[in-house]
């Protein structure tokens, strides 16, 4: 039941934040960027995908310990699949050149949440520090 | 103010009496804070039932539906669950960690960052806890962070 309420929640929150967003478009008055029903509905397995990927990852112990991992995994695993889906032409090239690009930037978005939770750790191990001197 | 600490080897239970003038707010939080001090939560092991003192507490955690209680060098089990625990000791420096760990900020040593995304907490007994993202904003503002 847990495991459902948190698939129909991720796939609830995604739908919406893409209805949300056409919306958005239909009221800006850019009908060209506006999605088709067709386009509407691939969207939807691809959120159907998202939280099914989800989900599953929390059933494997190591994934769903390293954080980081499991958010890589379900990243690449997203664009895989939205790849095949909204491509008329299949090519693993095309796949590889997206996968590294999206490794360097899923690295450095790592990096900087590593720096910033290194400089609030020093800051709360100096408290402690000086507490535990008390 | 002036705090004198007579000792006495015949004593059996420790007697804290207060001489003031009148008893005020600032009076009021200290019987307050020794009152919390000697708080005594009821906990069992090998079938004998404990009272534990809350301030020895160095974490609480909770296993397959029973929530354990940690001191020192040993542990014993607890009626109440995690959540209970929490709201009613958190006047106590007792703070979520994670899903299934409550940690006291007394006997923390210090505070690692992991590189798959967590954090890793050493006790002063030298154990160490993880603690979840989830949770990493309550215990920054537990700094002042």
């Amino acid at each position: 039941m847990k495991r459902l309420k948190f698939f129909l929640t991720i796939l609830c929150t995604s739908f919406t934040l893409v209805v949300l967003f056409n919306n958005l478009f239909i009221y800006i008055h850019l009908s060209q960027l506006t999605l088709t029903p067709i386009n509407i509905f691939e969207i939807f397995v691809i959120c159907l995908l998202i939280a099914g990927i989800s989900v599953s990852i929390e059933l494997i112990p190591y994934v769903r310990d390293h954080l980081f991992l499991g958010c890589y995994i379900v990243m690449l695993t997203i664009a895989v699949l939205a790849e095949y889906f909204k491509s008329q032409t299949f090519y693993w090239s095309d796949v590889l050149i997206e996968v590294f690009f999206l490794t360097l930037i899923y690295l450095a978005v790592w990096f900087c949440l590593y720096l910033d939770d290194e400089r609030n750790i020093k800051l709360i191990n100096a408290k402690i520090k000086k507490r535990n001197q008390k | 103010m002036k705090i004198i600490v007579k000792e006495n080897a015949d004593i059996q239970e420790t007697i804290i009496t207060i001489n003031c003038h009148q008893k005020d707010a600032d009076i009021q939080q200290i019987t307050d804070y020794l009152s919390q001090f000697y708080q005594t939560l009821t906990c069992k092991k090998d079938k004998h039932i404990y009272q534990i003192y809350i301030k020895d507490i160095y974490y609480i955690e909770s296993v397959d539906d029973k929530t354990f209680i940690y001191v020192q060098n040993e542990f014993y089990e607890c009626t109440y669950k995690l959540y209970e625990l929490e709201s009613l000791l958190k006047e106590h420096d007792l703070i979520r960690i994670s899903k299934s760990c409550l940690l006291n900020l007394r006997y923390l040593e210090s505070v690692k960052v992991l590189v798959y995304g967590k954090y890793e907490a050493t006790l002063i007994n030298h154990e160490k806890l993880i603690i979840s993202r989830k949770y990493m904003p309550a215990f920054k503002k537990a700094f002042g962070l």
